[in-house]
């Protein structure tokens, strides 16, 4: 008698114990990270800032349904976190973060005097009206923001200034649309909307 | 064979032919509806000639294709009306209220139609609520709006370029000088100038396209 209810228990924790594994192997989505060649390595972690897995190279990590973030690393490369959320299904994410911030803010000065030129050749009856400033790189220093300032003829002129975006492509950089007062995100689909929200928000005091 | 097999026989072909043409008309209903949506129709009065894409509907559930129709909605006592209308999966009715154009319409309207015109009439402001609160949704800027100030204006007027009718291009009205202020106010409210429409009032961008 006592051997059939050791055995009928066993039974049932077996299969209890199954069926919580084979819940959480069906909960188990697959997350295919791309990371882009300048990335040595990613870590993922869960939103309780524990690190659920690393890939040194493109790769695949099983994940539950939940909120994570991946931090990428690599020379002169951004370390900000990479947030995103799986569902119901699998799922894939390109890691190509851009450079950090001091590493962009040394490139513009190099880049500045194509950026002038390029800025001039496109407006070059109207440039001379206005002093470029705020000048700063974004992504992997592909794309360029900047204000462009109205001289004034007195402090008291109030002048609004705009807003100019160009893209560097095969070594050239080239204008993107005409400047404005805010660059938003329907007018200017081709940069992206990341970048639009930084250039709409640089101010005349950080001349470069 | 007798009479009463005979009989029987013919009434089991019935059955069977009425089942068999109750099943191809479910059938041919079914997908003549696939990908359309559903809509009650109301109209006051309820026997309004709708042409709708050139078909013809009458008042009740209906069934179109999500996208944009033209209607066309006429009866002999009343005004005749036009509108385009965008239907989607979330459209589930809408109403059309002809103005009476002759004395017999407004007697319909007053008296012997009132019943039809309060039931159409208690539909469209339904209607017009659900579209007030989905407008507000995706547009939520427009519950702040309008915001003045002694060196601007910030509202907002709906984009035509959009047939729902549920966007909108905010727009601001400031001096040279203070177009900034006015971004900056929007951005005080809690939105972000680059998610949306913007028209400088009385203003030519000096840069050429």
């Amino acid at each position: 008698m006592k051997k059939r209810l050791i055995i009928s228990v066993s039974i049932i924790m077996a299969a209890a114990l199954a069926m919580t594994g084979v819940n959480y192997l069906l909960s188990l989505h697959k997350v295919t990270f791309t990371l882009n060649q300048e990335v040595t390595a990613i870590s993922v972690y869960n939103s309780k800032e524990k690190r659920v897995g690393r890939l040194a190279s493109s790769g695949e990590i099983s994940l539950q349904e939940g909120e994570y973030y991946a931090v990428p690393e690599g020379e002169r490369l951004a370390t900000d976190k990479i947030t995103f959320t799986i569902e119901k299904s699998d799922k894939a994410i390109t890691v190509n973060p851009p450079y950090e911030r001091e590493y962009l803010d040394e490139a513009v000065k190099r880049e500045l005097p194509a950026i002038d030129a390029a800025i001039t050749a496109k407006y070059p009856s109207l440039i001379s009206g206005y002093t470029l400033k705020s000048g700063t790189l974004y992504g992997r220093g592909e794309w360029f923001g900047g204000l462009l300032a109205p001289k004034v003829p007195s402090p008291r002129s109030l002048k609004d200034p705009y807003r100019i975006v160009l893209h560097k492509k095969d070594g050239s950089w080239e204008v993107i649309r005409r400047p404005e007062y805010v660059l938003t995100s329907s007018r200017y689909n081709e940069v992206p909307v990341e970048i639009l929200r930084q250039i709409n928000t640089l101010t005349e005091s950080l001349d470069s | 064979m007798n009479n009463t097999d005979t009989n029987s026989n013919l009434l089991k072909i019935i059955i069977i032919s009425i089942f068999a043409i109750a099943v191809v008309y479910f059938l041919y209903i079914s997908i003549a509806r696939l990908d359309k949506v559903a809509v009650h129709l109301e109209t006051f009065p309820a026997d309004t000639k709708v042409v709708i894409d050139d078909k013809n509907f009458k008042r009740g559930t209906i069934y179109l294709e999500p996208g944009v129709h033209t209607i066309n909605a006429s009866h002999s006592e009343f005004k005749s009306y036009s509108e385009t209308i965008e239907i989607n999966s979330e459209t589930t009715s809408f109403a059309i209220m002809l103005d009476p154009s002759t004395d017999k319409g407004r007697e319909m309207l007053n008296t012997t139609h009132r019943r039809d015109y309060d039931r159409a009439r208690e539909l469209s402001y339904k209607i017009k609520g659900e579209e007030g609160a989905r407008f507000s949704e995706e547009n939520p800027i427009t519950k702040v709006l309008p915001d003045k100030s002694f060196i601007y204006s910030i509202g907002y007027i709906g984009d035509q370029s959009d047939p729902s009718g549920n966007s909108i291009i905010v727009t601001i009205d400031a001096n040279e000088g203070y177009r900034q202020a006015a971004l900056n106010r929007i951005h005080q409210l809690g939105y972000d100038p680059t998610d949306l429409n913007i028209l400088f009032r009385d203003y030519e961008n000096p840069f050429p396209l």
